[in-house]
């Protein structure tokens, strides 16, 4: 589904991405954990279509995402929650989610789009409760989720997720969890981008390590928890016990 | 007794101030979709004004195909201005790109003054010079026309906004750009939109005020700027506060003029500009400071 190869990229002309190759097959959830700065939301970045890549591959569904505007590459199904969520502060809840489905308009897809936000207000009852209010009055929990309901909206083939628990409380942290495990169930194809490797890991069925712009393993979650070096970079030693806490 | 043409001038105030919240509004639609503010939008409502009395008066077109095709006209030269001259300098500085529409103003003032010539011409009214009795204040038909069609066209404007998926995608790209890119907006399409929706409110405003006033290749100079004080009476970015703010400056104006000279008329605008900048920088309605992300 995403196949990329030997990626450079990086920002006015500087590389901070050397060589990076990495796929992702129809119906999995793989994660890539890296350090802050690392270069995970600038891969992301050239995903979108934010960024130009210097040199190397990038393929959605058999398009070249290289020569795709960043909304061509929305309506091909390629949606990302970005870094900081970036919603709209001022609009509503309402407004922000039917701007998720902007890639879909048009009368075919009327039908879609609602029953699209029925399903997704029944997956977060609390963004039913808060429909008129401004997006920037929502707790950062509910922006959260406000955001992965916004990407949503535009029935993905792949999601992308950019560190989807940075700055969360634990129990929050646990329920955007539990939202990405039910996605996965309905079979939506996840990237997710993590320092928690921890709950990335836990569900995930492939994983990538990136460091300093470079992959430097990848493969099975349990291998790499397996990994001793991994381990006490990513994990920390007692990591079960603090999943489980 | 001066106080008997109180309703006198506050009706006057509010035809002459409809044409400035247009164009007021004009102003924030480009400043919230791109930041800048956009020193051509008088040139917008002379062009109007200018084809619509050319293709009345020398093509002898009908009121209605020529307002139609006016508005056009003037939607056409402002994704010109979109396009070509501020295309080509796009990534450089935003003084540069507000410079480039001063410039752009200039230039188009100067064409015009070529192809018109430079003396004032007169739109016919819309309907019969016949004024109309209101109380004790007499009404123009010309400005129960200004007044009624700016109240539509603030609606429409409201419904575009708020009804339509592109009207609410130029908001989210004015609320935050990079969120706009991310749900697959395309932005620079909607900057095209934007600025041939200011282009077309400039010329609304030139093609309503012309029966009363005339025009001429330079009056879209002093009506540009009465805009501008108005929008930022009413907190630049906040089309209400726009059309709030032009309500207010006309009325403000027109009993300036009648209760102490009309000769500080004009002066008004600019003293009102200064001290809102001075005093309360965020405008009267605007609460947020401006933000852009
Ligand atoms: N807009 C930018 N312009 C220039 N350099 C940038 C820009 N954004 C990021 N960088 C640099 O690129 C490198 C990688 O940044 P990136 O945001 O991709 O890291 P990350 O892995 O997402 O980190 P984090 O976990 O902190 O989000 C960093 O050195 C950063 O300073
Ligand atoms: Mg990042």
């Amino acid at each position: 589904m995403l196949r990329i190869r030997n990626l450079h990229a990086g920002y006015d002309g500087i590389a901070v991405l050397h060589g990076v190759s990495l796929h992702v097959n129809n119906g999995e959830t793989v994660c890539l954990v890296g350090a802050n700065g690392a270069g995970k939301s600038t891969l992301l970045q050239a995903l979108s279509g934010l960024i130009r890549p210097l040199s190397g591959e990038l393929t959605f569904e058999g398009y070249d995402v290289r020569r795709l505007p960043a909304h061509r590459i929305v309506e091909l199904g390629l949606v990302q929650v970005a870094e900081a969520r970036q919603l709209f502060p001022s609009m509503s809840v309402r407004e922000n989610l039917h701007l998720g489905a902007f890639a879909l308009r048009g009368r075919r897809n009327a039908v879609l789009i609602k029953e699209n936000k029925a399903r997704l207000l029944e997956l977060f009852p609390v963004l039913g409760q808060r429909l008129d209010q401004r997006a920037a009055t929502l707790s950062g929990g509910e922006q959260q989720m406000l955001a992965i309901a916004r990407a949503l909206m535009a029935a993905p083939r792949l999601l992308v997720l950019d560190e989807p628990s940075f700055g969360l409380a634990p129990l929050v942290v646990k329920e955007i969890f539990r939202t990405l495990d039910i996605l996965k169930e309905q079979g939506l194809t996840i990237l997710l981008v993590e320092q928690n490797a921890v709950a990335a890991l836990r569900v995930s069925q492939r994983a990538y390590v990136l460091q300093a712009g470079r992959l430097i393993l990848s493969g099975h979650p349990r291998d790499l928890e397996g990994d001793d070096e991994f381990r006490r970079a990513y994990l920390g030693r007692d990591y079960k016990a603090k999943w489980e806490r | 007794m001066l106080f008997d043409q109180l309703p006198q001038f506050l009706l006057s105030g509010l035809t002459s101030g409809s044409i400035y919240a247009l164009v007021a509004v004009g102003f924030c639609i480009i400043h919230n979709a791109t930041g800048m503010v956009n020193f051509a939008q008088g040139e917008f409502v002379m062009l109007g004004a200018m084809i619509m009395i050319s293709l009345t008066q020398d093509l002898g077109l009908s009121l209605p195909a020529a307002f139609v095709l006016s508005i056009a006209g003037a939607m056409l030269v402002g994704l010109f201005l979109e396009r070509i001259p501020l295309g080509l300098a796009r990534s450089r500085h935003i003084l540069i790109l507000v410079l480039i529409t001063v410039g752009f103003s200039i230039a188009v003032r100067g064409a015009a003054s070529l192809f018109w010539g430079k003396t004032a011409r007169a739109l016919t009214s819309f309907s019969s010079e016949a004024p109309l009795l209101l109380g004790n204040a007499v009404i123009s038909r010309q400005a129960l026309w200004i007044l009624f069609l700016t109240m539509a066209a603030v609606t429409l404007l409201h419904v575009f906004f708020h009804r339509t998926p592109v009207g609410q995608a130029i908001r989210a790209v004015a609320d935050n750009r990079r969120g706009a890119v991310l749900v697959g907006i395309p932005v620079a399409r909607m900057v095209m939109v934007s600025f041939a929706l200011s282009a077309a409110l400039g010329a609304t405003a030139g093609i309503l005020i012309a029966p009363i006033t005339g025009m001429h290749y330079s009056a879209g100079v002093m009506l540009g700027l009465k805009g501008f004080a108005a929008a930022i009476l009413g907190g630049y970015g906040h089309v209400w506060g726009a059309v709030a703010g032009g309500l207010l400056l006309g009325v403000l104006e027109s009993l300036a003029a009648g209760f102490i000279s009309s000769a500080y008329k004009d002066a008004l605008a600019f003293l009102i500009l200064l001290c809102v900048l001075w005093v309360r920088p965020s405008g009267l309605f605007g609460q947020r400071t401006l933000k852009r992300v």
